[in-house]
């Protein structure tokens, strides 16, 4: 007996150092082959990942573009993010409205294991049980850097997508855990600030019907005023309008940019990452 | 309490040290010990229907003590009969009282005659068809008087509902199962390890091979009538993968978890997609089912010793009560009819009992008459699948028509086509890993036995990762329906 317990002791000591090398090895190969010299990586959710092209990015800044945009991705997959991005990097984040009013069950939570990122979600409302099914979620490292993006087609009238009373219900009350959620994007930030990052944020636009229900909704005010608790995080933080060309119908969907809105959108704010050496929140219009 | 979840995996290590380290001086304390468990495994979906396992093993209990004493043929019948009605009485209510409500109603009123009757919202009690036919057997055994009744009901509770096969099997005889609780049990430590090695086998069968199948599966199932009939061929494969990998897991596991507390539990699958035929197919697939089938109900009836139409009777009733027991849908009895039409050539012709040892055994590959037998077999095993698999009836009818079509011969295409590659590597893998060890109880049972303890360390934290990494979606035990 003792004997058998002695090897079921010692069996998981093996098994966590046979798995935390290989899941380091794996995980360096993916994400971490990626130098940030002359780069530029972007973190965000699906409107991110629609609302960039990369290669027109890339092509007005002269440097190369990694996207860390995921549909659906959430807190975690931010503090994730920022765990993971070296020191001294440049940066967009796109911290979206929707990102912060999402349910936590419905995030992504799939971008990679960081303990640093799940010992900040337990100590801001996540139950054990939140963090150890996020913790299952990630433990086969993913590519979470990625190199090219697949952005929606152009069409002269927008797709249906998510029909607006999925957006109506999002924005018919404050969420109680919005405040926890945005707590925890300013410990990210303030992370980044700390990792002495260049950070540029991008707000995404909204199509107008989706817009005017924004607008309506008591969440407006409390997502504005996170714009400014983030602000506050800076020394020097200045807001700032990209003004979209509209002759063509630009969105796919409600919430999502076309490929020919996402192409305008990256062109501009290429231009202005060119002009502009100060920390800036770029509002997409 | 799931086998593949968390809850499991704190429940069994405190059962595993209170039944070795605080119950060990005693042999009762560690049967009662073993039932409190079992209860609390069970009451952990629905702690309501625990009175159920307890009112089946008090009547189970009186029945068998009463027929010790009772010589008078007419009133061991009775008894026999309490038993029996008791026991199906509440499996079938649970199980088939609203299959047989609508069935009647769709009868009558295919005669014109409406009937009004409203189906009842009844719950099935998991694991209820293996429990049930486990008591039976004690009872029928006892009646028999192969078995000698037991005085101690804290060991006859344990038997009914021991927790690592008190769901879904395998469905052990009293013979077997009881006995293993009167003998006080020493720790043994190759038992307890070649445990270890089966709930691990059994873990990698159900979370990657069967989960991941799932997800495939599902998807084409369910939306059978926009796929090509390529697609719908690999949609059968995969979920006779899906099913194979979740029921022997799920009896790996139990057996595992079983020899960890000094218990020996019967095989309950040997490798049947190796069969060479259905008869050997039936003799590997679900072997405590079938066995049970055929000494409590095919025998009984006259077996194979009649004549002709005796046989294709005998044969056809063991086959669809099997396919029945499974569910109260009648794509299950139709799945049994059609193991029954394959099996029956093999019997009239007494062909049934021409594989009996394992396949090509001693050798690495099989022959290439072996190998073409396999596959005629597994392929009527898949096509079977497919009613076992569909909604209904017109379900499965459809689902081959769509296989049957031009289109089979295109490309597969779904959704999930380029995940699902990983899964068929894996399911490759899989089949290499059960042919290297079909001689065997399950597949790794000698698998890197002789090996230096590195090398065979290194294989077990592989299976570990290849869980971790390639575990399908959790998806519920396909049998807890039944």
């Amino acid at each position: 007996m003792k004997r058998f317990i002695r090897k079921i002791v010692l069996f998981p000591i093996g098994l966590l150092l046979a798995y935390g090398i290989l899941y380091v090895s794996y995980d360096s190969y993916l994400n971490h082959s990626f130098s940030n010299k002359d780069s530029i990586f972007i973190w965000g959710d699906s409107q991110a990942y629609q609302g960039v092209d990369l290669k027109a990015l890339s092509q007005v800044t002269r440097k190369k573009v990694y996207s860390s945009a995921h549909h659906g991705a959430g807190v975690y997959d931010f503090l994730n993010f920022v765990d993971q991005v070296p020191e001294d990097s440049e940066l967009i984040i796109s911290i979206s409205k929707l990102s912060q009013i999402r349910r936590k069950d419905k995030d992504y939570n799939r971008t990679g294991l960081s303990f640093w990122a799940l010992n900040q979600l337990y100590g801001h409302d996540y139950s054990f049980n939140d963090v150890f099914s996020i913790f299952k979620l990630n433990i086969k490292p993913k590519r979470n850097i990625l190199e090219s993006t697949k952005l929606y087609a152009y069409s002269d009238s927008m797709q249906e997508g998510l029909p607006l009373s999925h957006f109506e219900s999002y924005y018919e009350e404050i969420p109680e855990f919005l405040d926890e959620k945005q707590d925890l994007y300013l410990i990210g930030v303030q992370k980044l600030i700390d990792k002495n990052c260049k950070i540029t944020f991008l707000e995404l636009p909204f199509q107008k019907q989706l817009k005017a229900i924004e607008n309506r909704s008591p969440i407006k005010g409390e997502t504005e005023a996170f714009v400014n608790q983030i602000s506050r995080l800076f020394k020097t933080f200045e807001k700032d309008t990209i003004r979209l060309d509209k002759t063509k119908n630009i969105f796919n969907d409600y919430s999502h940019l076309n490929l020919i809105g996402a192409k305008d959108l990256s062109l501009k704010l290429g231009e202005n990452l060119l002009k502009n050496k100060n920390t800036t929140l770029y509002i997409a219009q | 309490m799931l086998f593949n979840s968390i809850d499991f995996a704190i429940f069994l290590p405190i059962v595993f040290i209170l039944y070795w380290f605080v119950t060990n001086k005693s042999l009762k304390l560690q049967n009662l010990l073993i039932v409190l468990a079992s209860y609390v495994f069970y009451g952990w979906w629905d702690w309501r229907f625990l009175s159920l396992i307890v009112f089946s093993t008090l009547v189970d209990y009186s029945v068998g003590r009463k027929l010790k004493v009772e010589e008078n043929k007419r009133n061991r019948k009775i008894l026999l009969w309490v038993s029996i009605l008791v026991n199906l009485g509440f499996l079938g209510f649970f199980k088939y009282y609203n299959f047989f409500l609508d069935n009647f109603v769709t009868a009558f009123s295919f005669f014109g005659t409406e009937i009004k009757a409203s189906s009842l919202n009844i719950i099935l009690p998991v694991g209820i068809s293996f429990y049930t036919f486990q008591t039976l057997s004690y009872t029928i055994d006892v009646y028999k008087k192969k078995l000698e009744p037991t005085k101690d009901i804290i060991a006859f509770s344990a038997f009914v509902s021991f927790f690592p096969q008190l769901v879904a099997g395998p469905i052990e005889r009293a013979t077997n199962l009881l006995p293993q609780f009167y003998k006080k049990r020493t720790f043994d430590y190759s038992k307890a390890v070649d445990g270890m090695r089966q709930i691990l086998w059994g873990l990698f069968k159900k979370v990657v091979i069967a989960d991941n199948c799932a997800e495939f599966a599902n998807q084409i199932f369910n939306n059978s009538s926009e796929m090509n009939g390529s697609t719908l061929v690999l949609g059968a494969i995969f979920f006779t993968f899906q099913i194979y990998g979740d029921f022997s897991g799920y009896s790996d596991i139990a057996i595992g978890t079983s020899r960890l507390f000094g218990f020996n539990l019967m095989q309950n699958f040997a490798f049947p997609y190796f069969s060479r035929d259905i008869a050997e197919f039936w003799r590997r697939w679900h072997i405590s089912l079938s066995t049970w089938f055929r000494d409590y109900l095919y025998i009984p009836l006259g077996g194979s010793r009649g004549g002709t139409l005796m046989k294709v009777k005998n044969t056809f009733i063991i086959f669809i009560v099997s396919g029945f027991w499974h569910g109260a849908n009648w794509t299950f009895i139709v799945w049994g009819a059609l193991n029954a039409i394959y099996f029956l050539p093999l019997l009239l012709t007494n062909n049934n009992r021409r594989n009996l040892e394992v396949v090509s055994q001693g050798n690495i590959l099989p022959s290439a008459k072996e190998f073409l037998m396999m596959f005629v077999t597994f392929v009527l095993t898949i096509f079977a699948w497919i009613f076992f698999r569909a909604e209904n009836i017109g379900h499965a009818f459809d689902y081959i028509s769509g296989i049957l079509s031009n289109s089979l011969f295109e490309f597969p295409n779904f959704s999930g086509l380029h995940a699902a590659i990983s899964t068929i590597v894996l399911m490759g893998i899989f089949v290499l890993v059960e042919w290297s060890g079909r001689e065997h109880q399950y597949a790794i049972e000698n698998l890197g036995l002789k090996w230096k303890r590195p090398l065979r360390y290194a294989m077990y934290y592989l299976i570990i990762i290849l869980i971790f990494w390639f575990g399908g979606k959790e998806q519920q035990f396909i049998y807890f329906q039944f």
